[in-house]
């Protein structure tokens, strides 16, 4: 009886407790639920085992397709939109921490231009402000400044990057018309808008490394998995992009410009462990974060929508990466340098290590990662 | 209760360590993984397969990862075709055959996954 007792400590059937059938049910429940559990374990180790092959996430994989091929955008905001469209449980605080993070970095810089505004044009600029018609007026009165002429480059910079984020989205003719146009000039004259980060420097050392190794400052990661990140990351730093804790490299010494092992690489090079300079995996981390912009393309939109895809504003010197499926997530894999354009073709020509190429068409190398399990990503260098 | 908690915890736990297993070594065996770092770290073995199903494999990274690599596929009959290679991904063919394997590399072992 005092085991009974134990069984109905539970209220659900504490009701119940002179019933001999209840009794005998709720034993049942008891035996069935143990049941169950012995054969959650045991389906666990047969997962373990590899013996069952798993779901693919296929169906969720459409979805991010769709909402790629609409040429989302990587920023926190789309990523919080992919997942209310994936419906997969993610850790939403540290989502939430993020999207607060980059949306009070927004502000900040629409603040700074909102400084710029009211430099050169009286009044109250309202660039700042949440709403779009505050955004459009900010926006046409950045045009008068930039045609003007009186800006310097830094505030070109900024004011042209306001034009960037928000001018596709304003529903307003005038200024889409001017954000095209804007676009094709920025492609041309880039080194106008990008103040702190040189371009042409950046591509001039793509150029002239591209097929060989620049071991007298640098190292030959190619028996470590490739030397792809590497060449990458010093064309940025040839470019003026800043290197700090995280992306960076120091020499000690000249013993092992091309280190076979990663004990030779220790002896004579101090990376990050691991390190975005010379991963590709980790490039894709960091650059993530650091990019002014980053935006994801399947690689069949990308062959698909070529003209699509070099309206975008990405530039020479900027970093594109070939990422691959891993399970139901991507990681980066190859990262190139956009060196040149083909405007004719509407094409961005890249270069890259392992194996060593200078200025190859984006489409045409799309067309050998037209497969699902291959995304494209673009990183606006700064 | 004893009971019930502590199969509950050995399935987390199970879980828990099939999830870094896939995360690290490309294989839910984590099983296969502990036995096959165990043998590249402590024993003279060099090569340890890890996964049958999609072929994953453990060498030492003390050794020359690459050129083992490049070795072990000859061994079996490929040939690395050098100008094939992408980024960390070295193509092998033999005869109309053609495998891709990814290779990377630290300081505790090298992986290669076939595909």
């Amino acid at each position: 009886m005092t085991n009974i007792q134990y069984i109905f400590k539970s209220s659900r059937y504490e009701v119940h407790f002179v019933s001999l059938r209840k009794i005998t049910f709720d034993l049942k429940r008891r035996i069935i639920m143990k049941k169950f559990a012995i054969f959650l374990l045991i389906l666990a180790m047969i997962m373990n085992l590899g013996l069952v092959s798993f779901a693919t996430t296929s169906e969720i994989d459409e979805d991010v397709e769709k909402y790629q091929m609409n040429g989302s955008r990587s920023t926190t905001t789309g990523k919080v939109e992919k997942i209310e469209v994936e419906n997969i449980k993610f850790d939403t605080k540290l989502l939430d921490e993020n999207f607060e993070k980059n949306f009070e970095l927004g502000v900040k810089r629409d603040e700074v231009v909102e400084d710029i505004i009211n430099k050169y044009i009286k009044g109250e600029s309202k660039a700042s402000s949440v709403f779009k018609n505050d955004k459009i007026e900010s926006m046409f009165n950045i045009i008068i400044i930039l045609d003007s002429n009186k800006v310097t480059i830094d505030e070109k910079h900024k004011l042209t990057n306001y034009i960037f984020k928000y001018a596709p989205y304003s529903d307003n003719d005038n200024l889409i018309k001017y954000y095209n146009n804007m676009q094709s000039n920025t492609k041309r004259n880039i080194a106008l808008v990008r103040s702190s980060y040189s371009p042409t420097n950046a591509v001039t050392y793509a150029h002239d490394w591209y097929n060989t190794f620049n071991t007298s400052s640098y190292l030959n990661v190619t028996a470590l998995g490739g030397d792809c990140a590497n060449f990458v990351s010093q064309c940025l730093v040839a470019g003026g992009a800043a290197t700090d804790t995280e992306w960076y490299i120091t020499k000690l010494n000249s013993n092992n410009p091309s280190p076979q092992t990663v004990a030779d690489l220790d002896a004579s090079w101090e990376l990050a462990d691991p390190s975005p300079w010379i991963s590709a995996a980790e490039f894709n981390t960091y650059w993530s974060n650091r990019a002014d912009l980053t935006d994801e393309f399947s690689g069949q939109y990308v062959y698909d929508n070529a003209s699509t895809v070099y309206s975008k504003p990405y530039h020479k010197g900027d970093a594109v990466q070939i990422l691959k499926k891993k399970y139901w997530w991507y990681e980066g894999y190859y990262t190139m340098i956009i060196t040149a354009y083909d405007s004719s073709n509407s094409d961005y020509l890249l270069s890259y290590h392992t194996s060593a190429t200078k200025d190859k068409s984006l489409n045409t190398i799309a067309n050998s990662y037209k497969d699902s399990k291959w995304k494209f990503k673009f990183f606006a260098v700064n | 209760m004893n009971m019930k908690k502590l199969i509950i915890g050995v399935i987390i736990l199970i879980v828990l360590l099939s999830i870094m297993s896939i995360l690290y070594f490309d294989t839910f065996n984590f099983i296969k993984c502990g036995i096959g770092l165990i043998k590249i770290t402590f024993t003279d073995e060099k090569i340890v397969k890890i996964s049958d199903s999609k072929e994953v494999y453990l060498s030492k990274s003390n050794d020359n990862p690459q050129e083992l690599l490049i070795k072990f596929m000859e061994s079996k009959g490929y040939i690395h075709l050098e100008s094939e290679r992408v980024s960390s991904m070295l193509v092998f063919e033999k005869d109309d055959d053609v495998v891709e394997v990814f290779f990377s590399v630290n300081r505790y072992y090298s992986k290669w996954v076939m595909e």
